[in-house]
């Protein structure tokens, strides 16, 4: 790397509207080499920089299995995301990474798999179900459980369908307030739990999504005899370098851009400040 | 044959010296500002360059972290982004440093090395040579000794000067320190017995100057790295914190960055790099106006553990304080670093009163 | 600024100059739209259309600024009282600090503007009457901080729990509805004491928290007075500080030292625009308009007979004048309806703008003359205690950006001004001359590092005030008073008072605004927040079911409005504070009043 916080130009291919205030990019670098070069592992992330308003991390939606190119999705918030989404197909960004750890997906393998998933939290684990599926053989079954506050804040509406056309895949969604044309469940994550049968001796269980959602699902998920290290999340803070240099990440002596965002939740227990 | 590394140089030919680097290399040393304060500064001539001196307010950290640098213009050209990184390669000595602040300096470069390595930082500090001025008599509020960081200096210069009167004792650090001296290399002699004597006679009297006091810096760590700090102690001390920022301004290890781009105009736009602050409550402010670290008490107790816990020693192998004393002469309030260290070994504040 | 040196803010504020969003040249209003031109073009329509107004007898006036150097004050009145020949010169916020000023000036507290700060860090007890100092004036809350440090005590009185409060021995919160109500009763408390003259068996048991402050001022040697800008309505203020100076008179004749009583000014200059005579009812010096020596000094330095009217304030100029010249400054965030302000500007036939950065004001201007920012221009400020401090410049200002004394002095010229000072020495000098206190600066203590501090201001001085009919007004309710906190369910129908919070200008300045890392501080991080807050004590919250950041409904007899809530621990209930930075976004409730009556529920 010729300089650790030199963004990269990319190209918006594609937008899609996923709900009023989200949207999914799918972006390529303009440089074919550093195209060609660029290897990831679901949940790790990008720096995405606008031109003159700054750059922000977002983790990587798309799965490595799909080719070079690759997608985040963004939910406006701010400054930057706020330009972002003036932008469009042909416009050019500034990439930079991909940062942190991501998942351990070889860990994954021959296991049963449970994402769970509020909100904005399903693209870092959208990566991950796109890599499974595209090496289906190799993991047990799936259980994909995602909520939103409301029938359109739900992301992915159309490759949830498509993913529960997968073979031994289960799939249950539902929302906080329901809205017209919803006629599924209603409630908050966690009452998807009475909906589908889980082993914890065999799985594996990606939770994903707002801070107190997180919270009330690990405890269910603990309650219902996951083991702590088998109960697999991911961090936010605020990130500047995502690189472990400007400390805005850090909690106690992690860095969450370097040794984080994704850690277990006995390594999230045992962190303090 | 090999040069051997402590030379001598007479007072009354330093100057001749500094005028063979002003030669060839930028100089950067303590000097008197317009307003009559201290600081360091580029100079011109050998006569700007003080001896005597109190330690500027402002570290020398600037030179290897500017406060704002400009790390890449972004110019749209024909419809298309050009990223141009900003390319600086100046040479330049760094003059009559402090121990503290060069062993500040070796900090940062450390940091900056390591894990991933920041290669703009890297080439700065390989393009900077620091030069020492052993603290022979050291200042007021310093408690370098206490963090390994003076008064004088076993490795973190390049060339190290003692003051003995008529003539400076020369210790050679590394190359580049060895290159410096090598610009006027007739100017040095070899040391004898007698000025080695005289430099060490000199280190002891300066470490005399501390008496056996010292703020024990490890026993603090250890209740800071176990837990042992009561969160009630934080919230004590810091209603007498005024959350200015000052303490990581001035510090010559602080190191927090924030990354911003200047508002754009005719397509173009400046990636900059900025000094930030772990003290303000914003530091942690995410877009989504989620905030984990509200609390006063909580920013107090992440900048001390950053500072001074066992697991940031363990990561860089140095206590990320010098012992400069600059946060006790800038505090707004009572929340210096040897004031704090004091109430977390004792588990008690009393307002800074004892230090009153 | 203090003593010569910036602390951390000053340090990040010079960033501001490259951040933000600037005039890079001249411009002028063509056609509806700003566009640019040279600064003789500029200087000349600005010129052209100021006299034409000044000689059809239409009025005109000047804003100077606490945000500006005393040299660019100094000459902005000049700009009024020679040039324009008018007394309409103000700034903004001069007021609030004036209200405090106008109760104080008085022998008990005669020379406290020498060395305030000092003698405040040696007081064995202060009496701060604060909004937050350790946001508002974080070089006094230092000085107090030092007090504590040395043994002293703190009395703090103030709408909620400030960090200062924290460290009082003794707190009295002050009511929203009659807010000067327990300055009266401390007052009164302390006479009935020093009658009595057994301050210790006050301070007993049963005690009650105004009679425990006035018994440790009772038994304290050398007490201190802090008074910020609490409240933004200029009636509670002016009684405030005469309760506050009839207490220092209380206790110096009680036989202790004279009292320190500190006033706070809002902004880094105000003292300085003030001494400049930036004030429509003063001459530089702070004369009265009648004085003959100060008429003397300002013919000789000005070479003309200017005009020695009285004018306007900040706040009638902008409603009633037909040209206006703004100095660094912007209307919106000194005015009381900011709406108003903008609209008010909008209608001017000639607004001419000496302004650093863009703002509001300056969208508004005709004429937009861009100076130097901080850090690029050089000059002198006077700090709240008088001290008299060089600001050097640090850096040139890009493009043709000029000096702001420069692009001042070429506007005075482009008028055919009698006085045009050619340079900023020339300058020093005529303000050296103008007013004699800082004429008694020796030139070299000015460049000393820490600046050189005012002997006796020459402030004209007022008798003191009559407690008894201070207390009076004390007991005045503002607005109607908040129903009793009902102890059940019925929170959503029941009566709140609205009130405005004291004034806070801080985290509005461009320099904090325009600075990546400053405007990200605590003390402007509330203006981040775009919708607005009202402050709102957390059992009141609990009560009503909301959490901090959710948005309540407002109603009040003369409109609606959905706002978000910051709680605030130890914060009377049953009452919804402005903050000043978010005055606009509640005007349409209060109307002009100052506290109104509401309803709230959770939207």
């Amino acid at each position: 790397m010729p300089n650790l916080l030199l963004p990269s130009v990319a190209t918006i291919l594609t937008q899609r509207d996923e709900t009023p205030d989200v949207r999914t990019y799918a972006l390529r670098f303009r440089d074919p080499d550093e195209r060609a070069g660029f290897a990831f592992t679901p949940g790790q992330f990008l720096e995405l920089s606008v031109f003159g308003f700054g750059e922000a991390p977002f983790c990587l939606a798309s799965s490595p299995t799909r080719g070079p190119d690759v997608e985040v999705t963004v939910r406006r918030c701010g400054r930057l995301t706020d330009a972002l989404h003036t932008l469009g197909p042909g416009d050019e960004v500034g990439l930079r990474g991909p940062c942190g750890n991501g998942f351990d997906v070889d860990a994954a393998r021959g296991k049963d798999l449970v994402f769970v998933a509020g909100g904005i939290g399903l693209p870092p684990l959208r990566s991950l179900i796109w890599n499974v599926f595209d090496r289906r053989r190799e993991f047990g079954r799936v259980t994909i459980l995602y909520g939103a506050r409301t029938p359109s804040d739900l992301v992915y509406k159309d490759e949830l369908r498509d993913w529960e056309r997968q073979a031994d895949v289960t799939v249950r969604v539902t929302v906080d307030r329901t809205g017209p044309g919803w006629d599924g469940t209603v409630g908050m994550v966690p009452v998807l739990f009475d909906h589908v049968e889980l082993n914890a001796a065999t799985s594996l269980a990606y939770v994903c999504g707002p801070p107190i959602m997180i919270k009330f699902v690990v405890q269910d998920l603990l309650k219902r005899g996951f083991a702590a290290e088998h109960v697999i999340s991911t961090l936010e803070r605020m990130m500047q370098c995502g690189v472990g240099k400007c400390n805005h990440c850090c909690v106690g002596h992690r860095y969450l851009c370097r040794d984080g965002p994704v850690f277990n939740v006995r390594e999230i227990t045992e962190m303090w400040e | 044959m090999e040069r051997s590394a402590t030379r001598v140089i007479a007072r009354s030919d330093v100057n001749e010296w500094l005028a063979h680097i002003l030669h060839h290399r930028d100089v950067i040393a303590p000097t008197r500002s317009p307003g009559g304060d201290t600081m360091f500064a580029p100079i011109t001539s050998p006569d700007d360059v003080l001896w005597d001196f109190e330690n500027p307010l402002a570290p020398p950290k600037q030179f290897l972290l500017p406060q704002t640098e400009p790390l890449a213009h972004f110019r749209r050209i024909d419809g298309h982004m050009h990223v141009e990184p900003v390319a600086e390669q100046r040479e330049r000595v760094l003059f009559n440093v402090r121990s503290c602040d060069a062993s500040a300096l070796a900090f940062l470069r450390e940091t900056y090395a390591r894990d991933l390595a920041d290669d703009v930082v890297e080439r700065r500090a390989a393009s900077l040579t620091v030069v020492t001025l052993a603290c022979s008599v050291p200042c007021e509020l310093g408690f370098c000794v206490c963090t390994d960081a003076g008064p004088f200096l076993r490795r973190d210069f390049d060339v190290q000067l003692t003051d003995l009167g008529d003539a400076f004792f020369v210790e050679v650090g590394t190359d580049k320190g060895r290159a410096l001296v090598g610009l006027a290399d007739a100017l040095f002699q070899d040391a004898a017995s007698d000025d080695q004597a005289r430099r060490d006679a000199s280190e002891l009297a300066a470490r005399a100057h501390f008496g056996g006091e010292t703020c024990h810096f490890g026993s603090a760590m250890r209740r800071i790295s176990t837990k042992r700090v009561a969160d009630e102690l934080w919230e004590s001390m810091s209603a007498w914190c005024l959350d200015c920022g000052g303490c990581t301004h001035v510090c010559p290890t602080c190191y927090c960055f924030s990354v911003s781009d200047t508002p754009p105009a005719d397509g173009c736009s400046t990636r900059c790099r900025l000094w930030d602050s772990c003290q303000y409550s914003a530091f942690t402010l995410e877009a989504t106006g989620h905030n984990p670290r509200t609390a006063h008490g909580e920013r107090m107790k992440r900048r001390f553990h950053h500072k001074a816990s066992a697991q940031y020693f363990q990561r860089d192998g140095r206590v990320g304080c010098v012992g400069c004393g600059r946060c006790v002469k800038v505090c707004m309030g009572t929340t210096d670093m040897p004031t704090v260290i004091a109430a977390i070994r004792h588990g008690t504040w009393d307002g800074g009163r004892a230090h009153a | 600024m203090s003593e010569g040196r910036l602390c951390e803010r000053g340090w990040a504020a010079h960033d501001a100059a490259r951040w933000g969003a600037r005039f890079h040249e001249p411009h002028i209003r063509e056609h509806g739209v700003l566009r640019p031109a040279s600064w003789d073009e500029a200087l000349g329509v600005a010129a052209k259309s100021l006299r034409s107004l000044r000689d059809r007898g239409r009025p005109v006036g000047v804003l100077g600024s606490g945000r500006a150097s005393n040299e660019e004050n100094f000459l902005a009145v000049a700009l009024a009282r020679v040039a324009l020949h008018t007394g309409n010169v103000d700034a903004g916020l001069r007021r609030c600090y004036e209200d405090l000023l106008a109760a104080l000036e008085q022998p008990a507290a005669a020379a406290d503007r020498e060395d305030g700060i000092r003698r405040l860090e040696r007081s064995d007890v202060i009496v701060l009457i604060e909004g937050d100092l350790t946001t508002s004036h974080p070089r006094v809350a230092m000085g107090v901080l030092r007090a504590l440090r040395r043994g002293g005590r703190l009395i703090t009185a103030g709408w909620s729990r400030t960090q200062m409060s924290r460290l009082a021995t003794v707190h009295l919160p002050l009511s929203a509805a009659m807010p000067v109500s327990t300055l009266a009763a401390l007052q009164q408390a302390f006479t009935e004491l020093a009658a009595r003259g057994d301050a210790v068996s006050a301070g007993g048991g049963g005690a009650s928290a105004v009679e425990r402050a006035a018994s440790i001022v009772a038994e304290s040697r050398r007490v201190a007075f802090v008074l910020t800008p609490f409240d933004a309505d200029s009636v509670v203020l002016r009684t405030a500080a005469s309760l506050i100076a009839a207490l220092a008179d209380d206790v110096a004749a009680a036989g202790g030292t004279p009292p320190l009583v500190l006033p706070l000014p809002v902004r880094a200059n105000t003292c300085g625009a003030f001494d400049m005579g930036v004030a429509p009812h003063l001459l530089p010096g702070r004369r009265s308009l009648e004085d003959h020596d100060a008429r003397d000094r300002l013919r000789a330095v000005w070479g003309t007979e200017p005009c020695w009217s009285g004018g306007l304030s900040a706040e009638e100029m902008i409603d009633s004048v037909s040209g206006l010249v703004v100095l660094a400054d912007d209307v919106t965030e000194f005015h009381r309806r900011p709406d108003r302000a903008v609209a008010a500007l909008q209608s001017l036939d000639t607004l001419v703008v000496f302004d650093s950065f863009v703002t509001p004001t300056t969208k508004a201007a005709h004429v937009v003359l861009p100076i130097a920012a901080f850090g690029e221009t050089a000059g002198t400020i006077t700090s709240l205690e008088g001290r008299v401090q060089r600001w050097r410049s640090a850096a040139d200002a890009p493009h043709s950006i000029r000096p702001g004394w420069r692009a001042l002095r070429d506007l005075l010229d482009a008028l055919g001004a009698t006085y045009a000072p050619q340079s900023l020495d020339v300058l020093l000098r005529d303000i050296w001359t103008a007013v004699p206190s800082y004429g008694a600066i020796a030139p070299a203590a000015l460049d000393a590092a820490g600046g050189a501090v005012l002997e006796d201001s020459g402030a004209p001085r007022r008798a003191t005030p009559v407690a008894d009919a201070m207390r009076r007004t004390a007991s005045r309710r503002v607005g109607a008073a908040p129903a009793e906190a009902p102890s059940d369910a019925t929170a959503d129908a029941m009566r709140w008072l609205l009130r405005g919070e004291g004034v806070f200008d801080w985290g509005d300045d461009p320099l904090v605004t325009s600075s990546p890392i400053l405007r990200r501080t605590p003390a402007s991080e509330r203006k981040l927040r775009p919708t607005g807050v009202v402050m709102m004590s957390t059992d009141d919250a609990e009560r009503l079911g909301v959490r901090d950041g959710w948005t309540i409904r407002v109603r009040s007899r003369s409109g609606e409005a959905h706002v978000a809530v910051s709680l605030r621990a130890g914060q009377e209930r049953g009452v919804l504070f402005v903050p000043f930075a978010y005055r606009d976004r509640l005007s349409a409730l209060s109307g002009d009043g100052g506290a109104v009556e509401v309803e709230v529920s959770r939207a």
